[in-house]
C-alpha cells in the first residue's frame, strides 16, 4: 500500500502541490521550485537576452516576483508555464531598458553564439537544433523565441522589440529556413 | 532519423523550405496559413507538394520548439547554491507574515506575539508528520488578533492514491488541535478539513 511521508516526498510532489504551498508561505517549497525551474528560467532568459551577465539577475527577479505573486495565480497546477511568462516579461523589459541606456558602450553583449552547456558535434535532434539555434543571428533567434516558445504574436513581438512587423515576418522566416534545415538533416 | 554516431547529411537544397522547393509561395505566407489552421482552404496551397512539404516541417518544428529549451535547461548543471541562497534570504525578509496573534505574557509590561506565517507553518508541518497527504494551503478565520475570540482553522489537503481521506483528515483535525493548543493561546471553535484533491498519484510527471 502507498504511504508517503509528507516530508520526505515533498521535493517529488507535482507542481500544483508544491505551488500551492509556496503560496500558503512555504519557503521550502519554493526552493522546490527554484531547483525544479532555475535552469530553465535561465534558458529562456540567456535566449531572450542574448547575455549571461545579465541573466542571473532576470532569473532573481522573476523568482522574487514570483514569490510575492504566486498567492494570486489562480491555477497554481499551470505555475511552469506561469513562470515561462514572467521570465519572457522580464527579459524584454531588459532590452527595452539596454535600448533606452542608449549607450552600447556601457552594456556588455556577449554574442558569441554557442550557450557554455552545448557540445560541438551535436548527437541529439534537440541538440542539433539547440545548437543552430544558437548559431542564428541575435534578432533571429529572440523572434523565433518569442513565438515559437513563448507564443506571442506578430504584433506583440513587434511592439516589444520596437521592430517593424514585417521585419518581424522577415527575420522568422529565415529563422525557419535555418532551423527546418537543420531539423531535416536528422530525419 | 539518423543514429546517434553519424554526422546529418548536409545535402544543399534538400531542405522544403528552400526557396526552389517552395512552387513559388512563400515561408511567410505558409506560416501565416499554418497560424491560421489552414482556413479558408487555399488551393493553391493544398494542391502544391512544395507547399504540402513546408508546411508539414514548419508544423514539425513548431512541435519541437518548447522541447529545444527544456533540452538546453535540462543539459545544464544543478543550480548554485549561493544564487539559491540569495534568493531566499531576500524573499525570506519580505515573507507575508501575515496578522499577529497574541500571547500572554508573565510579565505584564511586555507584548509577545506570533505570527499568523507561523501558525500557518505549524499547521503545514502538522501535515508533513502524517502519511499519505499533504497540507496545501491553510488559513486562519475570526479575529486572532483578539486574545480568545474563536477562530475556525481551514485547511485544503491532497491525498495520495490508497490512502483513506476519512482517516488523515481525522488524523489532521486532532493534530492540529493539539500543536496550536501547545504553541498557541488560539481558541480553536473549529478545523475544517478540505480534500482539494483526493486521488494524487505516488509520483507525477511534473508538467
Amino acid at each position: 500500500m502507498v504511504s508517503i511521508p509528507g516530508r520526505d516526498s515533498l521535493s517529488e510532489a507535482d507542481d500544483r502541490t508544491i505551488a500551492s504551498r509556496a503560496a500558503d508561505g512555504d519557503i521550502r517549497a519554493f526552493e522546490i521550485l527554484m531547483r525544479r525551474y532555475g535552469a530553465l528560467m535561465h534558458t529562456y532568459a540567456y535566449r531572450i537576452l542574448g547575455s549571461t551577465t545579465e541573466t542571473d539577475d532576470v532569473v532573481q527577479e522573476v523568482f522574487i516576483t514570483a514569490w510575492q505573486e504566486l498567492p494570486t495565480l489562480a491555477n497554481v497546477a499551470a505555475v511552469k508555464r506561469w513562470l515561462v511568462i514572467i521570465v519572457t516579461r522580464k527579459s524584454i523589459d531588459r532590452l527595452r531598458a539596454r535600448r533606452d541606456h542608449d549607450n552600447i558602450e556601457d552594456v556588455e553583449v556577449e554574442d558569441t553564439g554557442d550557450g557554455p552547456e552545448i557540445s560541438v558535434a551535436a548527437t541529439s535532434l534537440d541538440e542539433a537544433l539547440s545548437k543552430a539555434l544558437s548559431e542564428l543571428p541575435e534578432d533571429q533567434r529572440r523572434c523565433w523565441v518569442l513565438r515559437e516558445v513563448a507564443g506571442y504574436g506578430y504584433t506583440e513581438i513587434a511592439e516589444q522589440l520596437d521592430l517593424p512587423v514585417s521585419t518581424v515576418r522577415g527575420l522568422l522566416a529565415r529563422s525557419r529556413r535555418t532551423l527546418v534545415r537543420e531539423m531535416e538533416a536528422w530525419r | 532519423m539518423s543514429d546517434s554516431t553519424s554526422a546529418p547529411r548536409h545535402e544543399p537544397g534538400v531542405s522544403p523550405l528552400e526557396p526552389q522547393n517552395l512552387q513559388g509561395h512563400t515561408i511567410e505566407e505558409l506560416s501565416d496559413y499554418l497560424d491560421r489552421g489552414r482556413e479558408p482552404r487555399d488551393a493553391s496551397i493544398e494542391t502544391s507538394p512544395g507547399a504540402q512539404h513546408a508546411l508539414a516541417a514548419l508544423s514539425r518544428l513548431r512541435t519541437i520548439a518548447p522541447r529545444i529549451l527544456e533540452a538546453e535547461a535540462k543539459a545544464k548543471p544543478p543550480e548554485n547554491e549561493s544564487w539559491i541562497r540569495r534568493i531566499l534570504d531576500q524573499i525570506g525578509v519580505q515573507a507575508s507574515a501575515g496578522r499577529d496573534i497574541p500571547i500572554r505574557a508573565d510579565v505584564p509590561t511586555a507584548t509577545l506575539s506570533i505570527s499568523e506565517g507561523a501558525v500557518r507553518a505549524l499547521v503545514r508541518e502538522v501535515g508533513d508528520d502524517l502519511e499519505g497527504m499533504f497540507v496545501e494551503r491553510c488559513r486562519l478565520q475570526g479575529d486572532v488578533e483578539i486574545a480568545g475570540s474563536p477562530v475556525t482553522v481551514t485547511v485544503e489537503i491532497s491525498v495520495f492514491r490508497g490512502t483513506d481521506p476519512a482517516t488523515v483528515i481525522e488524523e489532521l483535525r486532532s493534530g492540529v488541535v493539539d500543536a496550536l493548543a501547545l504553541h498557541t493561546e488560539l481558541n480553536v471553535a473549529d478545523v475544517t478539513v478540505t480534500v482539494r484533491h483526493p486521488d494524487v498519484p505516488e509520483t507525477e510527471e511534473n508538467e
